[in-house]
């Protein structure tokens, strides 16, 4: 899945969060899952059995599998969660 | 200190709760309304983050309406919620709390007690459920890859995050949002290989002329649809729908095999084309969100055509639970109009029931609706009459197709239980863990209950209804003690 930020829309003020220890410019008003879809990143969250990464399924807050530890308090729903300056976030990998 | 008491409490804030809070509060009732995100409207009116500008865009989903209604409810001290989540509702007890301490006892005037995230708890003397839809999913092999999502997932990275999530995307499955979907991704940007519609082009054809007669503001949105799809060249492919995504792990989605379906949705074998796409959107219309009512114990059917557990209801909107009422796509997916106007309903119904209004009054009013009520249930039964969920989509769910992706179940281990002795929906979610991850169910029950249906030759009512404990929501632990009360 190739994403894109789509220039039409005027985002807000810019800043930058740290993604598994990579520094990533995120925009005021985007959750944590837009960020990280922006920047090509392909899986979020492990769930408990098998090899079946998840990334973004029903981006409304619903299916739980877009989980992201945040600060290093585990399972943010990233669909659900505005980025914030400084914020430190992690993916299972 | 004794938590406070509301008169209704209506837990929800699209278009129904929002109907719904604001009839009863004309009505001079003490109302609370309860939304889990941060602003009120649901998934119908979300607004653009409000860091985000988009000075061209029209208002298309009625932004203006929306502040209307929401300054009529603080006209009306509709006092609100939002941010909010309710994790567990119980009946019957008094919550006590303040010094670090929190206790419960017997109440005799058997309120609902509701249990909030951030910590809180209120009472309430009657409920109003409007926790409306989300899209429904029937799994098939590759799934669960990324780059696999539901339409209204992409939808609303789209519109509300302003974020494209694909170069090439094909959308399958059922009812009116794929087509709304796609006609987005292709004026976007997007190149959208095709529309994958089971249905056949002709189905529920008979039901439109009535149905859509006085709909002019839907017939012109659809058609500004497909004008969107005819320009940018998107074909729409009748009898089709998705076999199998292509990818790994780690790539995400790469492709797509697609194929023809016959009358009764099964896949016909030998069809099968490969298309090379980066973003798979399959849902099979929408799933309403019971997992409150559920864990109230209210009476479920099982609605065929959704395919999926709808809470049952009178024609006052209360379910068979005294006090509690349901309204909006909760109920069953009827649209906008018609969820505001089962939260009318709902409304005066409970001002009825807290003897604000006479039988008499409050049955007049309800019968002021019924024209409109009877218009737009006639949309509804044609929109899930052309697109019912058939037996034959569920075939395309071999063994290693995950069911319940919290919880790692396939399907193959789901038959297996089933030959095990599993013959209904708690028996196999005893053997196998089957709805008991993180998102307890919302996604599998439905789909299993098929499933075992199916494997056990029971019907679906022998299989039960799926169960769901609080908390209903993920909650923190730290969020369960209520510390103090606000």
């Amino acid at each position: 899945m190739n994403s894109m930020r789509l220039p039409k829309y005027e985002r807000g003020t810019p800043f930058e969060i740290e993604v598994d220890g990579k520094m990533l410019v995120a925009y005021e008003g985007e959750t944590v899952a837009t960020t990280l879809l922006a920047a090509g990143i392909q899986t979020f969250h492990h769930p408990s059995q098998g090899n079946n990464p998840s990334r973004l399924y029903c981006g409304m807050g619903v299916c739980m599998q877009c989980l992201v530890t945040v600060n290093g308090i585990p399972s943010y729903q990233a669909c659900k969660t505005l980025a914030r300056p400084g914020m430190k976030v992690e993916t299972d990998r | 200190m004794t938590a406070k008491l509301y008169d209704i409490v209506v837990i929800g804030g699209g278009p129904a709760g929002i109907a719904a809070a604001a009839e009863a509060a004309a009505g001079r009732a003490g109302v609370l309304l309860i939304d889990a995100s941060e602003s009120l409207g649901g998934h119908y009116y979300k607004p653009l983050p409000d860091a985000f500008a988009e000075p061209s865009r029209p208002d298309n989903n009625g932004l203006k309406a929306l502040q209307a209604r929401v300054e009529l409810l603080s006209r009306h001290n509709v006092e609100l919620l939002i941010n909010t989540k309710v994790w567990g509702i119980f009946q019957g007890t008094e919550t006590t709390f303040g010094g670090g301490e929190t206790t419960v006892t017997a109440n005799e005037n058997n309120t609902f007690t509701l249990y909030l995230d951030p910590s809180n708890a209120i009472e309430a003397r009657i409920l109003i459920i409007a926790t409306g839809v989300y899209d429904r999913s029937i799994p098939f092999p590759g799934w669960t890859l990324p780059g696999v999502m539901t339409p209204g997932g992409a939808q609303m990275l789209i519109k509300k995050q302003g974020l494209l999530p694909a170069k090439r995307a094909i959308v399958a499955g059922t009812g009116p949002l794929q087509i709304a979907v796609a006609a987005t991704l292709a004026s976007e940007g997007a190149e959208v290989i095709s529309i994958l519609d089971p249905s056949a082009a002709t189905d529920g054809l008979f039901l439109v002329p009535a149905a859509m007669w006085g709909q002019w503001n839907r017939v012109g949105e659809s058609a500004g649809y497909l004008f969107s799809l005819l320009r940018h060249r998107v074909p729409m492919l009748f009898r089709y729908t998705i076999f199998r995504a292509i990818g790994t792990p780690e790539t995400g989605v790469q492709g797509a095999v697609i194929g023809r379906v016959d009358a009764n949705g099964y896949p016909i074998r030998g069809t099968e084309q490969s298309l090379e796409v980066d973003l798979i959107c399959s849902a099979y219309g929408f799933a309403p969100s019971i997992a409150l009512t559920l864990h109230l114990g209210c009476a479920h059917e099982f609605d065929p055509r959704l395919c999926t557990y709808v809470p049952g209801h009178d024609e006052r909107m209360q379910t068979d639970l005294h006090g509690v009422f349901v309204a909006g796509d909760v109920t069953g997916v009827g649209g906008k109009p018609l969820a505001e106007l089962q939260g009318q309903v709902a409304g005066i119904s409970a001002l009825e029931t807290l003897g604000v209004l006479s039988g008499e009054d409050a049955d007049t009013r309800r019968r002021k609706l019924q024209p409109a009520l009877k218009r737009e249930n006639r949309f509804a039964n044609m929109i899930w009459h052309r697109w019912q969920i058939k037996q034959g989509f569920f075939d395309l769910i071999d063994d290693d197709t995950l069911l319940c992706r919290c919880e790692g179940v396939t399907a193959g281990q789901l038959r297996q239980s089933c030959a095990d002795g599993a013959h209904n929906l708690f028996s196999a979610k005893l053997r196998t863990r089957l709805g008991m991850g993180i998102c307890q169910g919302r996604y599998c029950t439905a789909n299993a209950a098929m499933l075992l249906a199916q494997e056990t030759n029971r019907s679906i009512t022998e299989i039960g209804t799926p169960s769901i404990r609080p908390p209903i929501v993920p909650v923190r632990a730290k969020d369960l003690f209520i510390t103090d009360y606000a």
